[in-house]
């Protein structure tokens, strides 16, 4: 039994090393549909974060630019807190950019976290104002291991505030 | 001879058992990526309807909110939509409510799907009895008696101008509440975010008090049903409506800048408070020295809550 089941495992190497390059492109395949999930789940987050707080909780909205794109501000509605969203590169980390969310309460430091999976990089990071009630979210990202790049558009209505 | 009479008798059986190695394999490699297709394409419909269902509301709120100011429409339903990406069926509906007790008009945007529906409401609120319930002709209003040293100029010639204090409906503040009355660390960290705020009568919720030296920053309407304290030192900046079914303290050195104080019960004032806006007791107002005072009618314009998914 033992020496079958041998045989049949040196069979099937046989035959992995002879259609290899079929093998190659389902393993290739997968990581670029791993990497893909893994970009759209970063880019989700990322909207997710910045909608809920344009959409509901900022009162008052200015945008401006760096020169790694847009820093978007929001007074917050409560008016003793403020966000800002803004892309910046890592620290320690040549050439990887990241999205940050800063919260400041008055009175206090600010807290600047990452909101955006380590594994992704930021490339463009840009807001426009469509009219006073409308941004138009515009984000490149690309993942570090596989070097797949992908642009995310969403469009965020205010709820509760306006952009100045 | 027999070792090799035996291996040939095992020749079929590798070959079958290779086969069904290889098939293993495959399936296995195959179900592991529609499994992890199934769950990305699951999480993606999720996230895509949510935000479908938040632009769509939002819309129709800010649609509802101009509309209801030129034809003030009463309620509707629209026709279904079919939603792209989806393929779902969801019914919109606008509503805008009247309070029948309380002087509020409420616009709900409601959207009704398969297996959910969504919720978002916008609130118009007027001082209890209306704005222009004759009782805020005075800027200060005792249903009893005021005590201290009132300010030049803020009582009329005829005070009172009215005394016809109009009642409170305790269930509407309770039933249109979005949040409890906030805690200190909630006015600390965030403020407040021009919303209803309200606690209900019960034993168990005792006084709100306001701590000494808080900056009240952001705008709010507070009803409690019991007593309100606002210590000492504290300062409110944004609009600040206190609606009390009980009486309300205000402590020393207070400054409210843009204050409605409205009790069912006394109003006591500290030594050197300053309230910009209107206060009206159906009880006794005890005024502290060097209170100032200016009268603000437009603390009474309707208050516009915040507007929330839910």
């Amino acid at each position: 039994m033992l020496l079958e089941i041998l045989l049949a495992s040196m069979f099937m190497c046989i035959l992995f090393a002879t259609f290899y390059q079929f093998f190659l492109q389902i393993v290739g395949s997968l990581s670029r549909i791993y990497a893909d999930i893994e970009l759209h789940r970063a880019a989700q987050v990322v909207i997710s974060n910045v909608e809920s707080e344009l959409a509901y909780n900022a009162r008052e909205i200015v945008l401006e630019e760096n020169k790694y794109g847009s820093r978007i501000i929001c007074q917050n509605i409560g008016r003793r807190r403020s966000v800002v969203f803004y892309c910046r590169n890592i620290p320690n980390e040549k050439n990887k950019t990241a999205i940050y969310k800063s919260t400041k309460i008055e009175g206090r430091t600010a807290g600047i976290n990452p909101i955006i999976s380590p594994k992704v990089s930021t490339e463009q990071w840009q807001c426009e104002k469509i009219d006073a009630h409308t941004l138009r979210l515009k984000m490149q990202m690309k993942t570090m291991t596989s070097g797949r790049r992908k642009t995310f558009v969403e469009v965020i209505r205010l709820c509760n505030g306006c952009v100045i | 001879m027999q070792r090799m009479r035996y291996l040939k008798s095992l020749q079929g059986g590798f070959a079958v058992l290779s086969v069904i190695f290889l098939v293993v394999f495959l399936s296995i490699l195959t179900q592991g990526i529609l499994h992890i297709v199934c769950q990305q394409a699951k999480f993606q419909q999720e996230y895509i309807r949510q935000r479908q269902m938040a632009g769509l509301g939002i819309d129709l709120m800010l649609q509802a909110l101009q509309k209801k100011e030129q034809f003030n429409f009463k309620s509707k339903s629209l026709p279904a939509i079919m939603l792209y990406p989806g393929a779902e069926s969801v019914v919109p509906q606008i509503e805008v409510e009247n309070s029948a007790t309380l002087p509020l008009q409420a616009v709900n945007v409601v959207i009704k799907g398969a297996n959910a529906a969504w919720q978002m409401q916008h609130l118009h609120l007027e001082p209890p009895g209306g704005t222009n319930h004759e009782i805020y002709n005075n800027l200060i209003y005792s249903g009893q008696e005021i005590r201290g040293n009132i300010p030049k100029g803020l009582l009329s010639a005829n005070y009172p101008l009215s005394n016809i204090v109009p009642s409170i409906d305790i269930k509407g503040y309770l039933h249109y509440k979005s949040m409890p009355l906030p805690d200190a660390a909630a006015l600390r960290n965030v403020g407040l975010l021009s919303r209803i705020y309200a606690n209900d009568s019960g034993v168990s919720s005792g006084t709100y008090v306001i701590d000494s030296n808080t900056l009240i920053k952001g705008s709010g309407v507070l009803y409690s049903g019991n007593p309100i304290n606002i210590r000492q030192g504290c300062n409110g900046v944004g609009k600040l409506w206190l609606i009390c079914n009980d009486k309300i303290i205000i402590g020393d050195n207070v400054k409210l800048e843009h204050a409605f104080l409205f009790a069912k019960g006394p109003i006591y004032i500290g030594r050197n408070v300053s309230i910009y806006g209107i206060i009206v007791s159906a009880g006794k107002i005890e005024l502290g020295d060097g209170f100032i005072m200016r009268g603000d009618k437009s603390v009474l314009e309707k208050f516009s809550t915040s507007c929330y998914m839910n």
